[in-house]
């Protein structure tokens, strides 16, 4: 059965749509991340323009950040000051990223920039993970080996606006959290990405946010900072789709519920490892699309 | 049979007047009427392409052909050349046309450059290596030549299945013709002119037109449409649409 996506003006099969969006939720379920950096380039695979993909994707990580905030909100997991700091750094930085994002449009690389920024992005997340989880999994089979301290003290500590963090128990200049979620805003405009894939391991290993606060705080921020994607590129570029942003959200929640369940039965770091091979794998497959000698070297678009 | 040969004489008469109003007094007269199954085609959500049927009659003679052109809605339309930079391919060079066929379909009972000469296929404008080329205001091919980048219009546009050639026209019995117009589901919405064109011994003695008029319809036109025109407004309907569909995911699987 073949639907007609009236933004992307492709006909595409709507059990390929809602089982892609199953697939992702499913290892979004299982991994406990966003899985809109899965999402957007498994779209471009599959046919859809990439400037759709992204302003699309951004719809989508709003109403799967919603669902997935609730959860964390009931148990009182979101550190909101924080979360408003970052967020005042992502409006800026999402807002930035929209006209970059229409300006390489215009140029004609946009597609380019969107694979570049993910197979940077993907291939360094992949490749720590990928370290961290193995360090992890040799170190439990050493059990006297040294533990890491919580977390260390290096120049960024040292920035003005000291301001007190008191659900996650950090004393740190407000520049720091407002730099980082203006960073991630960037790549969450352009990549169309929550950003959760950053943000989450920045929060931890950057500012030394307690684990137990991150994922409601990042989530609680991403909310926000995807919808005013979604409204920008809405406004200026007309890439959000809500039909196949529903087809994708339908299969996504669906394929979470069996995700988490599949996920409470692996290890933490044995997760990881898995997620970052899943994340390696996607990022090899855009460094073959843009080094491999393509089978025409003449592209063409119909302007609107 | 009564029944048929009645419709042949209608359109037989009918095509008398047609050919009386169309061809070149200098001409050959040519007897020529055609007719669509569907005039409209409407891009609905479950839309995945249309299949039209073309079909006519002509006084034949042993030496004549039909040529059937479908043009759709005219675009500018940007090709890009990739070189290889630093290793990876990027787009480094590019060109706008102006005016160019979102659709063009062009059918013969046989091939082209068998029914006429080229120059009068180059005159006529029949043909995909005859469909104008024309370079928007301020655009230049800088890099390579000229018969290059239109070729890779021609083959691109082949390949996304929005330009056709081929010589499927079949004429039965001599005088009723028949074709296919496929139009993929991609085709953008407008106004489609179809020309059928009668050849006689390479001559064009006579030809009629007709119109298919593709639109958006339904919901996926509303919402194309809404987009569009109301971005800011769509741009918060679609943030409260997710809002909502993510407070309901939640509310549905809470355990």
């Amino acid at each position: 059965m073949y639907i007609y996506l009236p933004i992307a003006e492709i006909s595409i099969n709507i059990f390929l749509i809602l089982g892609l969006g199953g697939v992702v939720g499913l290892l979004s379920g299982i991994f406990g991340v966003g899985g809109g950096f899965l999402m957007t380039p498994l779209l471009i695979f599959l046919g859809v323009p990439a400037a759709v993909a992204v302003g699309t994707e951004a719809n989508q990580i709003v109403a799967a950040s919603v669902s997935g905030v609730l959860a964390h909100w009931r148990r009182g997991n979101v550190d909101i000051k924080m979360g408003l700091i970052l967020l005042a750094g992502g409006i800026l930085g999402s807002t930035i990223g929209v006209s970059i994002f229409a300006v390489l449009r215009e140029l004609g690389q946009i597609d380019l920039a969107i694979k570049l920024s993910f197979i940077i992005f993907l291939g360094i997340i992949g490749t720590l993970m990928l370290f961290e989880s193995m360090r992890t999994i040799l170190r439990s089979r050493r059990p006297n080996a040294k533990r890491r301290r919580l977390h260390q003290h290096t120049w960024l500590h040292g920035l003005p606006f000291k301001t007190r963090f008191r659900k996650s128990k950090l004393y740190i200049s407000a520049l720091l959290p407002f730099m980082i979620g203006a960073f991630v805003g960037v790549l969450s405009a352009i990549m169309g990405v929550g950003g959760g894939f950053i943000m989450v391991p920045a929060m931890i290993y950057l500012l030394g946010m307690p684990t137990s606060v991150v994922v409601g705080t990042s989530l609680f921020q991403i909310i926000f900072v995807t919808a005013n994607v979604t409204f920008l590129q809405s406004v200026q570029t007309q890439t959000v789709d809500v039909v196949l942003a529903g087809l994708l959200l339908i299969g996504g929640v669906i394929g979470a519920q069996f995700g988490t369940r599949i996920g409470a039965l692996l290890r933490g770091e044995q997760l990881r490892g898995l997620l970052a091979l899943i994340v390696l794998a996607v990022c090899l497959k855009l460094v073959t699309d843009v080094i491999i000698t393509p089978e025409d070297f003449f592209s063409l678009e119909i302007l609107r | 049979m009564i029944r048929s040969s009645i419709a042949k004489l209608t359109a037989f008469v009918m095509g008398l007047c047609f050919a009386s109003s169309l061809s070149h007094p200098a001409m050959a007269t040519s007897v020529l009427v055609a007719d669509l199954n569907e005039k409209e085609v409407q891009i609905s959500t479950d839309f995945n392409g249309a299949n039209l049927l073309l079909f006519g009659t002509i006084d034949r003679e042993i030496s004549d052909d039909v040529v059937i052109i479908v043009e759709g809605p005219p675009r500018d339309v940007a090709i890009r050349l990739k070189s290889r930079v630093g290793g990876i391919w990027i787009n480094t060079e590019s060109a706008t046309l102006t005016n160019i066929p979102s659709f063009y379909q062009i059918s013969s009972t046989r091939p082209l450059n068998v029914i006429t000469s080229s120059k009068s296929l180059e005159e006529l404008q029949l043909g995909l290596n005859h469909v104008p080329f024309t370079l928007a205001k301020g655009s230049a091919i800088s890099e390579g030549v000229f018969e290059d980048w239109q070729a890779a219009l021609i083959r691109n546009m082949e390949k996304s299945k929005l330009w056709n050639q081929n010589s499927d026209v079949s004429i039965r019995k001599g005088v009723l013709f028949r074709s296919n117009i496929s139009l993929p589901a991609n085709v953008l919405p407008g106004n489609y002119q179809v020309r059928i064109l009668h050849f006689r011994s390479g001559e064009l003695i006579g030809e009629t037109n007709s119109i298919i008029v593709v639109r958006k319809s339904g919901l996926s036109a509303d919402i194309f449409e809404f987009a569009h025109k109301y971005s800011p407004a769509y741009g918060i309907f679609a943030i409260l649409f997710a809002v909502f569909m993510g407070w309901g995911a939640a509310r549905v699987f809470r355990r």
